[in-house]
């Protein structure tokens, strides 16, 4: 199934579609874990649903902010949940992206940990 | 008061002494000047870590239409959760597990590295000693951090890696300088870029050295890459420094200097000297305390290979060319006091780097304007007498 129908300007392909996904997400503690996650799920029409459910709680809570960051981000979705269904290899790129989010929210959540004790105990070792 | 007392006594006019006064006072301002950007840029780690982060945000301002508002974005990711949970419990049990299990391996790697950090914020002279001792341990986190993630995210980490060294700071009193060593090259891409658009005229040049450090700092993995890139930075440096020195308040202007050859200059060299020794004599105190504090520094950067570059040959052999062009054509007797003081602020500049004086560079500002000023009232009485010969 092909994407939406893309900019004369922009030309669609995986890698660029997960790095403007990496980029978008960056900003949350949760790196846009769930959205990973629910790309990857297996073809089934519960699956499918929840994939258009997830596209449009962003859509519903980002509205009419950054409007046209948000058609972006839901035309990347679109895009690499049907190529995720497609290709093996784009589901491997977009398992990589997902471990990859996991981590970096795991360090994020770390990190903050560490400091706030850090806050607390000032002066002291930590 | 020493130079005016001399002043007073020698045998110089007042016109004369004007000249020769403003002369040395620049010259002295120069030395300032480059105190001032040493003292500022080596006692000062703040300066290093927010120069840094200035950059690493400057960069980041660019891909900010990118990136989607964090709050909302996790309150997308809440209800999301919510209803994979609802929907799908078996793939929500299974990414809370995948999501569990990176935290525990996340701290561990965190509370690991720091756990051997305790530093003393007030013990500024300390720095360099943090650096060497805690920093093996904040690199292999930073190391471990950056190496195990995605590249699309990495100023977003830095800032993460940087912010914490601010907080640190701020609030625990704790100086966390992490070599982010993996990602300076994206860094350094940033600071650049933030670099090249800074105005290479002196006044920035406090900056620009600020940065130049921090990225020495940031880049003690990349020794190749940091050597060449600190080489041009710190050259350029120098060069903005003394060409604005030199330029922007020492060198007088084609007109000045037409001034200066229709007075014939009585001014003895050697007067000119000694104004020049006195006022060395005033930094020679600070010179060797400084000298003392610094040597810490200094060693590190001739670990760096960079005291070659920054202190003892600052200036590349095509600068050192112009500079001896502009003294030759300083050599002829009229203009000796002036070639005298360009040695004084090339002698300057070599010394300034261990004259820790913020206050002089203070003071440095009301020099120059005593400079301008005696070689503005020197000019305006030779058009006075001109217009007198006529």
């Amino acid at each position: 199934m092909s994407p939406d129908k893309p900019s004369e300007s922009f030309e669609m392909n995986v890698d660029r579609a997960i790095a403007e996904l990496q980029l978008a997400f960056s900003n949350s503690e949760t790196k846009g874990t769930v959205f990973w996650a629910v790309l990857l799920l297996p073809d089934s029409e519960i699956n499918t649903e929840l994939n258009v459910k997830a596209a449009n709680k962003l859509q519903g809570i980002f509205a009419n902010s950054q409007n046209k960051l948000v058609e972006n981000t839901l035309r990347n979705l679109r895009y690499l949940r049907d190529e995720c269904l497609a290709d093996s290899d784009v589901k491997l790129k977009i398992e990589k992206a997902k471990a990859d989010a996991i981590e970096q929210s795991a360090a994020s959540v770390a990190m903050n940990r560490l400091r706030r004790r850090a806050s607390e105990g000032a002066g002291r070792r930590i | 008061m020493k130079y005016r007392k001399k002043i007073r006594n020698s045998a110089l006019t007042k016109q004369e002494a004007q000249i020769a006064f403003g002369m040395h006072a620049v010259a002295i301002a120069a030395i300032g000047r480059m105190s001032a950007i040493a003292a500022n840029v080596m006692l000062s780690p703040f300066v290093l870590v927010n120069a840094v982060l200035e950059g690493v945000i400057k960069g980041l301002d660019k891909t900010e239409d990118a990136v989607l508002n964090g709050a909302l974005l996790e309150k997308v990711e809440r209800e999301l959760e919510d209803i994979l949970s609802q929907e799908n419990p078996e793939a929500f049990k299974q990414l809370e597990k995948e999501i569990s299990d990176a935290f525990e391996i996340q701290a561990k790697r965190f509370e690991k590295a720091l756990s051997n950090i305790e530093v003393n914020p007030d013990r500024s002279d300390d720095f360099l000693k943090i650096i060497n001792r805690e920093g093996l341990a904040l690199d292999r986190l930073g190391k471990d951090y950056l190496l195990h993630s995605s590249h699309g995210d990495l100023f977003k980490k830095a800032i993460v890696l940087m912010d914490s060294c601010i907080n640190g700071i701020s609030t625990a009193g704790s100086i966390y300088l992490i070599n982010i060593s993996r990602v300076g090259q994206f860094i350094g891409g940033s600071i650049g870029k933030t670099l090249s658009s800074y105005d290479y005229s002196h006044e920035k040049s406090e900056n620009f050295v600020a940065t130049a450090y921090a990225l020495s700092y940031i880049f003690q993995e990349f020794r190749g890459i940091s050597v060449v890139l600190l080489k041009k930075l710190f050259s350029d440096v120098i060069k903005s420094a003394y060409v604005g020195a030199l330029e922007g308040a020492l060198a007088p202007s084609a007109e000045q200097l037409k001034a200066l050859e229709d007075i014939s200059l009585k001014v003895s060299l050697n007067d000119i000297k000694e104004f020049a020794n006195l006022a060395f004599q005033d930094f020679g105190n600070a010179y060797l305390a400084a000298q003392k504090k610094f040597s810490k520094y200094d060693k590190a950067l001739e670990e760096e290979g960079m005291t070659q570059v920054f202190f003892l040959n600052p200036l590349k052999a095509e600068d050192e060319r112009t500079l001896r062009g502009r003294q030759a054509l300083l050599t002829r007797e009229k203009y000796k006091p002036v070639a005298s003081a360009l040695t004084t602020v090339k002698s300057g500049i070599y010394a300034g780097k261990a004259v820790a004086a913020k206050n002089a560079y203070r003071a440095s500002k009301k020099v120059v304007q005593t400079a301008v000023g005696a070689v503005l009232k020197a000019r305006e009485k030779l058009q006075q007498s001109s217009h007198r010969e006529k």
